[in-house]
């Protein structure tokens, strides 16, 4: 531990301990479709888990918004660092979204959509891992943190191809367009996930661009 | 003790308005707090002025063949331009105006070591060039060293101690350089080197102490525009040049020599901050401030002889 940084240390610990409750949302929100798709009824177990983490992910942010103003870091970066975190609450709170449409409207998911759902929802977790493995190496090492950036971004790319081709096998599909419109929230909002992540890489990347002599 | 006095203002004026240059940005930005700063300030002023402001008092001390009260009236004629130019809001240097003042009192007088003068002249116009130059080598020598910080808790870790370290060494140059300016125009007819050095740094102390904090975030904003690791790079070229002037003896302008270093640092960091106004204000540095000082010393001399 550096010991000359403590309460960073210790704000680092929260940020850390922050990004895995929103990776297990993320997770659980995978889960949580896959026992949908096979047992809608069982599923609601898995539901309460990602809300249950999304709540833990908000009172870990508190924490570092609270605990930041302490004196940790210098002041020009508190407002990069407390901006990076609310950006990264907000995958969790797009995670938990996702799961609420599913959960309250108790859509039909044709067979022909499922593989591509999940395809989607893998793809915008490897999104969300990169941009949390860039935030991470924000504190270990800036260089490596900018690749992990483009790493999102090339994530979040893979990620809109499938959510096109999702959307588009949607709406050939001999279902009624209400039905269409519902099922293309939730393909939209399952690639908000990606897109937020890489919104927060956005921030990261402006944070190491300051740092740059 | 009446000779003290304007040294004494002069001294609480310059502390109060050049820490400024030495801990402004660091305080404004926040990477040092600033009560902290100021005593840490205060503290290697008096050191600085004791341990390095020998040369400098020797130089403004032989300027001219005055007496004492010639010597104070130079000192009040600078500390009365620095309020008034402060106040109308130009450029203003205390070196220029003490040496401005001791030179407009010689010119009806005579006895003035042309030159001292002209060591001083040259100086003066080397001050913020050689700024500059120390600027642009520093940032490009300390950039790698910088840039193999790898994390942002080291990094803003570094910041801070460097801080520090270039605002006690600032502060020290500060004091060896500009105590001349305070006490200067004493010696020889009034107050022996070690005396003059002791009084004048406990003096700038004192300003720094007392009224820094609004010149300070004034200043400090203004030079932390560019970024936390380039605007101490300024400084502490800034510093350097100071403190090699204090060496030679010739007390300069702290505030030329902090543009020079931020125009340096932003020259090596590829963004051209110079502007035709910046130079103005530099030769209105060189030319105005003394002229000024020096007629308002004339006539205060004028004025001394008619009471």
């Amino acid at each position: 531990m550096w010991i000359f940084g403590k309460k960073e240390e210790k704000i680092i610990e929260l940020i850390k301990n922050h990004l895995d409750l929103v990776e297990k949302t993320i997770e659980s929100l995978r889960d949580y479709l896959k026992m949908y798709f096979s047992d809608s009824e069982k599923a609601t177990v898995m539901y309460k888990k990602v809300l249950n983490l999304e709540s833990d992910a908000d009172r870990v942010r508190r924490k570092v918004e609270t605990d930041m103003y302490s004196g940790a870091f210098l002041p020009n970066f508190r407002g990069d660092l407390l901006g990076l975190i609310e950006s990264v609450d907000k995958i969790a709170n797009k995670a938990e979204f996702v799961a609420d449409l599913i959960e309250l409207q108790r859509p039909i998911i044709p067979d022909e959509l499922k593989d591509g759902i999940l395809k989607q929802i893998d793809l915008s977790l490897d999104t969300f891992r990169m941009v949390k493995r860039s935030i991470e190496l924000l504190f270990e090492d800036l260089q490596k943190a900018g690749e992990y950036v483009i790493l999102t971004e090339k994530k979040e790319h893979e990620e809109d191809e499938i959510e096109r081709g999702n959307i588009k096998k949607l709406f050939e599909l001999d279902i009624e367009r209400c039905a269409k419109l519902e099922l293309k929230e939730i393909i939209r909002s399952i690639g908000d996930i990606a897109d937020r992540s890489e919104d927060t890489s956005d921030r990261v990347e402006i944070v190491i661009l300051k740092r740059r002599v | 003790m009446i000779f003290i006095l304007p040294a004494i203002f002069l001294g609480w004026a310059l502390g109060a308005n050049d820490a400024a240059n030495v801990f402004g940005p660091s305080v404004a930005s926040g990477l040092v707090p600033y009560r902290k700063a100021t005593i840490v300030s205060a503290i290697f002023v008096v050191i600085g002025a004791i341990v390095g402001g020998a040369a400098g008092l020797e130089t403004i001390g032989s300027l001219s063949t005055g007496g004492a009260a010639e010597g104070a009236l130079s000192i009040l004629s600078a500390a009365i331009s620095v309020t008034i130019m402060t106040y109308l809001g130009l450029p203003v240097s205390t070196s220029q105006a003490v040496v401005g003042g001791i030179v407009g009192i010689g010119l009806i007088l005579g006895g003035i070591n042309w030159k001292i003068l002209l060591k001083v002249v040259i100086a003066w116009l080397a001050t913020p060039f050689g700024a500059m130059l120390l600027g642009y080598i520093l940032y490009k020598i300390a950039t790698p060293i910088f840039r193999r910080i790898k994390s942002v808790q080291i990094q803003d870790l570094s910041l801070k101690i460097v801080a520090w370290v270039v605002g006690a060494y600032g502060s020290f140059s500060l004091g060896a350089n500009n105590v001349a300016n305070v006490t200067g125009a004493l010696v020889g007819s009034y107050l022996s080197i070690p005396m003059a050095a002791l009084i004048g740094g406990l003096s700038i102390a004192f300003g720094i102490l007392t009224y820094s904090r609004k010149v300070m975030m004034t200043v400090g904003k203004k030079i932390v525009e560019l970024d936390h690791f380039s605007s101490l790079i300024s400084i502490f070229a800034e510093s350097l040049t100071v403190w090699v002037y204090a060496l030679i003896g010739v007390p300069v302008s702290t505030s030329q020599a902090i543009v020079g270093g931020v125009l340096g640092a932003g020259y090596a960091k590829g963004t051209s901050l110079g502007s035709k106004k910046i130079l103005l204000r530099i030769i209105f540095g060189w030319v105005g401030t003394p002229t000024v000082a020096g007629i308002i010393s004339m006539s205060m001399y004028w004025l001394y002889t008619k009471l």
